[in-house]
């Protein structure tokens, strides 16, 4: 009876309206970062949080009454979007920091473990898996000016793993081996790989039958979808000495014929979608754009990294709209719901701001990030740096960056389904607010 | 007698460095930081002058024998920060305010970054003060404006050091940096050793350290910008950096 009655409340929560706009990273294959409905204006309430017990890095996709996302705990979660209770979880063999793609009753996201997963969406049962040539994070020597300068150290702030997106039958992904992916949705078959000069773990968009997407290479990549062939490639910034300002941690979004991604050379490009032409470039001088900007209404909506400013440009000409000032890091993407857009930021806050003004309408605090442990957070919920990086030498930037990320940092692009939003935190919670 | 003072001081060695309300000696124990709570020791005397200094050590933050700066001490009362180190842009210095109770005690507590930690630390032995580095006077071939360039991240930066001596004191210098925007770098040790100069930043983690050249009349050597280092070259250019 009891076996019935929960194959009934699964049955109940997989039968509700589908909403395809949702179940993927960024709302849609072009990683437009718009989703349909209203977000909450006012907050007023946390509806229900889903503690896993480890980080969460990746973001909520949205299906058939179903939250999907990856925990670092190596798991892949279904949740029920009403009451936030586990539908089943499927571990992996490292942590899923990629967000997964729901799409014809499969979930699709790939693990730390250096594997591609396929799983049932209603069961988690493994439909297919693939393994790719492993996956690492970006490395380098003197990487952000840590030190032993002759040592190779991974990057901290390399915490994605590439999101899939889905297009013509094929799904395709970024790798830590260099490669982008084209596998058949259906059978796990590789169809082709297309290698790169470094790690790819910005996610690539899908439009106009190519796939989109930037490496650690410093390129930015068109590649015909069908083939697997080159269509063009864009030079981002390099950085030879601290590696600091080069790599595409974006990923882009493509909006009527035009690619927007940030890139860590602080630049927020416009790239023309066919030629692979420049059409503009928003500098940040130094801070990184890692996260993917929303594109909507002829606006480009985004975040940086050290000068922690959310920007509104131009989509059409890159001038500024928009400048508002936060108080710490922004890797996460914005999403838009109506006229509100929702943005993580790495001190434990979402925010929730007017789409035209920028102006804040409301903000949450994370659990550990009003805990504050190790004043992490000076008392106006900047980072500290002064107290964590005290040192350029071995392991201290290191152990920074791991407790800076202890404040509930929202690296997770929030969803909105229904006037609720959604997002996964560092402190281990996937929260839904409303 | 004699003896019987020796022994007890012998047993109860805190009234050999001043127990009661006086501040000096070495005082230890934990700052309350949640979730990281921090051991500290803080050396406080007097020095020749009657002058109280003091200094600090802070485990596991990479500080060892730090000059306490704004040291006041009025009854038992004791106020000091530890300056330029994990100063916050907008809160200012790592501070402490603490008063000796009745019981021995220095209680009080620790600001950083707009946060507050309790403080509670006992009287351990006697003070070691570390003394703080102290700049020198320069050769009088090196005082002098000094200009040179070095590459950084494809973009050419332009260097400007000048030195100065002061009758009886050390020596000071301006550092200026300019590459995209004008770094007028703050310096708080000069110091000639042997056949190296060297001009640095303890906040900003930025100096120069060199050779003087009397063939070629350069200073040879390297800017360390903490993050990296780039070979430089000065040359004498008179004046002062504008």
């Amino acid at each position: 009876m009891k076996r019935t009655c929960g194959v009934l409340a699964l049955a109940a929560v997989f039968a509700t309206g589908a909403a395809d706009a949702q179940s993927t990273f960024r709302g849609d294959a072009a990683h437009a970062g718009a989703y349909p409905g209203e977000g909450p204006r006012q907050f007023h309430r946390v509806k229900w949080k889903f503690p896993t017990g480890h980080r969460i890095v990746s973001s909520p996709v949205y299906a058939n009454g179903a939250i999907y996302f990856g925990g670092d705990d190596g798991n892949v979660y279904a949740v029920d979007a009403a009451d936030g209770h586990q539908l089943w979880k499927r571990s992996t063999g490292g942590p899923v920091a990629a967000t997964p793609t729901v799409a014809d009753g499969a979930v699709y996201v790939g693990s730390y473990d250096g594997k591609f997963y396929a799983l049932d969406a209603r069961t988690g049962a493994l439909r297919w898996k693939i393994a790719t040539g492993g996956e690492r994070r970006f490395e380098a020597k003197g990487l952000h000016g840590m030190q032993p300068k002759n040592q190779t150290i991974a990057d901290p702030f390399d915490v994605y793993l590439s999101s899939p997106v889905l297009g013509g039958g094929s799904v395709y992904f970024g790798s830590g081996d260099g490669n982008v992916y084209a596998v058949d949705a259906t059978t796990g078959e590789v169809k082709w790989k297309f290698a790169t000069g470094d790690v790819v773990h910005a996610s690539p968009a899908y439009a106009d039958g190519a796939v989109f997407v930037g490496s650690w290479d410093s390129y930015f990549y068109a590649i015909d979808a069908a083939s697997g062939k080159e269509k063009w490639r864009f030079h981002g910034g390099e950085d030879p000495v601290i590696h600091n300002q080069v790599g595409f941690q974006s990923s882009p979004a493509v909006v009527n014929g035009v690619v927007y991604t940030g890139c860590r050379d602080s630049n927020l490009y416009a790239i023309d979608a066919v030629t692979g032409k420049e059409r503009w470039r928003y500098n940040n001088n130094g801070s990184w754009v890692i996260g993917s900007p929303a594109v909507i209404q002829g606006k480009v909506i985004f975040g940086t990294s050290d000068s922690s400013l959310y920007l509104v440009v131009d989509a059409v000409t890159g001038k500024e709209i928009v400048r508002q000032q936060g108080k710490a890091y922004v890797f996460g993407s914005p999403s838009v719901a109506g006229k509100t857009v929702f943005v993580g930021v790495l001190n434990g806050t979402l925010e929730a701001r007017d789409l035209d003004t920028g102006n804040l309408l409301w903000e949450y605090y994370t659990e550990a990030s009003k805990r504050n442990d190790g004043w992490v957070l000076t008392a106006d919920r900047q980072f500290n740096g002064p107290l964590l990086f005290w040192s350029s030498w071995r392991e201290v930037p290191i152990v920074a960056t791991d407790r800076q990320f202890g404040v509930g940092s929202i690296f997770s692009s929030p969803l909105i389904v229904d006037g609720v939003v959604y997002f996964g935190s560092t402190d281990g919670n996937l929260y839904a607010l409303e | 007698m004699h003896r019987t003072i020796i022994a007890l001081l012998l047993c109860f060695p805190m009234l050999a460095y001043g127990a009661g309300n006086s501040p000096e000696g070495r005082w230890e124990g934990p700052i309350a930081i949640p979730g990281n709570e921090v051991q500290v020791v803080i050396d406080l005397a007097r020095d020749g002058t009657g002058a109280w200094t003091g200094s600090i050590i802070l485990q596991g933050l990479g500080v060892k024998g730090a000059p306490l700066a704004n040291l006041a001490v009025n009854d038992g009362d004791i106020a000091f920060d530890v300056g330029d180190r994990f100063r916050s842009p907008t809160h200012g210095a790592m501070a402490f305010a603490a008063h000796l109770t009745a019981a021995g005690v220095m209680a009080g507590a620790m600001r950083q970054g707009g946060n507050v930690a309790k403080l509670d630390l006992k009287r351990t032995a006697p003070a070691q003060v570390e003394p703080a580095p102290r700049s020198t006077a320069v050769g009088r071939d090196l005082a002098d404006q000094w200009t040179g360039e070095f590459e950084l991240g494809g973009y050419p930066r332009h260097v400007t050091i000048a030195l100065e001596n002061h009758a009886g004191a050390a020596a000071t210098a301006r550092f200026v940096i300019v590459g995209k925007q004008t770094n007028d770098i703050p310096v708080d040790l000069v110091t000639e050793d042997g056949n190296f100069l060297r001009v640095e930043s303890l906040a900003n983690h930025i100096a120069f350290e060199g050779r003087y050249d009397k063939a070629s009349g350069e200073l040879r050597g390297i800017v360390d910008l903490g993050f990296a280092e780039r070979p430089l070259v000065l040359r004498r250019s008179g004046g002062r950096p504008s």
